[in-house]
């Protein structure tokens, strides 16, 4: 009875090893760049979980950039808000004094001295904050590896690869292979066609294919939801790309466009009235 | 004495013979170096990440050693009966219960050497920053680990099946790594009574999240202070003491 009921356990499991990877629920024509078969097996069989495991592997890559021990994320919030009030914000973050009598842990508080278990758990666990730096930064890969590898349509993990290839490791010709990859399986994306015409503006000098992708990157972003701060990253590289080509009558409409998005940039109003005089 | 140490050896060689602990370390050394032989988009000195990997797999593999050895111990016994001829040597329960609490510990500790020794080979052949304080903590706390785990599935087989008390020691495991820092913080930042429950909550479950040393190890942090390495000695041996103890009165009431 036993060897019966493993027996159909594992030709259950054996069917649905074989059967899982062949299933695609993307298959149809608009997403047809989504080939599941050139997928190693192991992330096939994952199926529409590769899309989790994907951003999980992204929020190690985090992790590991805070030393494995992840960040206050108030701290980072208030830094992009206002980052003249990050130093008080931060200072929230200093051990809390303990009274007379009391221990502090850290900054969850104070206990008695011979609270021992809480104060153990306190020297234990790490609560200091830091940020990877230099050489060290290297070790976030092996996660922004995964989160691309594991998940192909991963728009964020493909770009944020890229970025941190060309920029803190000097591999350009990674970070191409990366954008290409990422832009078979996505090519209407608008950050990796951006991100690939930022590539071209800096690491080649390459004006004309760096057009090419912005302007696609352009008409992309104009076609979904987006902030004025995403138009203005597009806008600004097809500028520079412009200008670098010599181009600089076609940029007038576009300064004329950051015009409308941010009014109280003279930068924008003096372009627009040296290129208007000619 | 002699008989404790009997029931050990009688463990040990269980260890010895069973497949399970040689797939276990070949799994590893497979594992490992596969990942230490992959190479992520020619970026070359990644460290940290087997360093975690390789930490987690030999503290998984250990508890899964531990908790499988120490499961089965008396509900085994008591199934096939071979429980009445051992009692009858003579061997009190307690000390039945104590020689099958310090073979698990032997048996998982042991294998958790071996397991260690491979991670530590990587560790030290690997690149990057090598702390060995940290690293020789990283095997007391491993082992203190095993003490505690063995002490809580010898404590759980008075009243479960091994199946059952292997899946309730994973989840306790899990529930415990996940939760008890809510406890913590619930005795610190509320007042009163709120306070206390927390705090006596905090005391009496088993902290198996003070072993866990795979971020120190991993990214390099500084070693864990004399005073707390001695405490987390002393308080898994007053924890194992207790639930051994508690083990060993519920066995004795036990018709068997």
């Amino acid at each position: 009875m036993r060897t019966k009921t493993l027996l159909v356990i594992l030709f259950w499991l054996a069917a649905t090893i074989l059967i899982a990877p062949r299933v695609d629920v993307y298959d149809h024509t608009y997403v047809s760049a989504r080939q599941t078969a050139d997928m190693p097996a192991l992330v096939q069989l994952l199926g529409e979980a590769r899309s989790i495991v994907s951003n999980m592997s992204l929020l190690q890559a985090d992790l590991y950039m805070h030393g494995g021990v992840g960040h206050f994320e108030d701290e980072h919030g208030i830094a992009i808000i206002d980052p003249e009030n990050l130093e008080e914000h931060v200072d929230k973050h200093k051990e809390v004094k303990a009274p007379e009598g009391y221990v502090a842990l850290g900054e969850m508080g104070y206990v008695r001295p011979y609270n021992i278990l809480l104060r153990m758990s306190d020297l234990i666990d790490i609560s200091e904050h830091i940020h990877l730096q230099g050489e060290d930064m290297k070790e976030i890969v092996p996660w922004l590896y995964y989160s691309v590898k594991i998940d192909p349509h991963n728009v964020l993990a493909i770009t944020l690869t890229s970025y941190y290839l060309s920029e803190w490791f000097g591999k350009p010709d990674e970070a191409f292979g990366v954008l290409r990859d990422g832009l078979k399986n996505n090519p209407d994306s608008w950050q990796i066609n951006a991100e690939l015409g930022r590539m071209y503006f800096t690491h080649t000098g390459d004006y004309e294919t760096a057009v090419r992708y912005l302007s696609r990157a352009y008409e992309f972003l104009m076609r979904s939801d987006h902030d004025k701060f995403e138009e203005r990253y597009v806008l600004t590289y097809l500028i520079r790309s412009y200008e670098a080509l010599g181009q600089e009558e076609k940029t007038l409409p576009m300064y004329k466009r950051l015009n409308e998005l941010f009014p109280q940039a003279a930068i924008f109003q003096e372009r627009i009235r040296q290129l208007s005089h000619g | 004495m002699r008989t404790i140490w009997a029931i050990s050896r009688e463990m040990l060689m269980e260890l010895i013979r069973k497949k399970d602990f040689y797939v276990l370390l070949i799994l590893m050394l497979v594992l490992l170096g596969f990942l230490s032989s992959q190479s992520f988009f020619q970026v070359q000195g990644v460290e940290r990440y087997i360093r975690d990997f390789g930490y987690s797999l030999v503290m998984f593999f250990s508890f899964l050693i531990a908790v499988i050895f120490c499961a089965k111990q008396l509900p085994a016994e008591i199934e096939s009966r071979t429980i009445y001829p051992l009692l009858a040597k003579p061997l009190s329960r307690f000390k039945l219960i104590l020689g099958k609490y310090t073979g698990g510990v032997m048996v998982s500790a042991i294998a958790f050497t071996l397991f260690y020794s491979v991670y530590a080979a990587f560790y030290i052949l690997g690149g990057g920053g090598r702390n060995f304080v940290l690293l020789f903590q990283g095997y007391i706390f491993g082992v203190m680990f095993l003490c505690m785990v063995a002490a809580l599935v010898i404590f759980l087989s008075n009243f479960l099946t091994m199946s059952a008390n292997v899946a309730l020691s994973a989840l306790l495991y899990v529930v415990i790594n996940g939760f008890s820092t809510v406890l913590r913080d619930g005795a610190l930042m509320y007042k009163g009574p709120v306070s206390v429950l927390y705090g006596i909550m905090y005391y009496l479950v088993p902290h198996l999240e003070f072993y866990d040393l795979r971020i120190r190890i991993a990214h390099g942090w500084d070693p864990v202070i004399a005073w707390v390495v001695w405490a987390v000695i002393v308080y898994t041996f007053v924890y194992c003491f207790f639930l051994l103890y508690f083990a060993g009165l519920i066995f004795k009431r036990k018709r068997l």
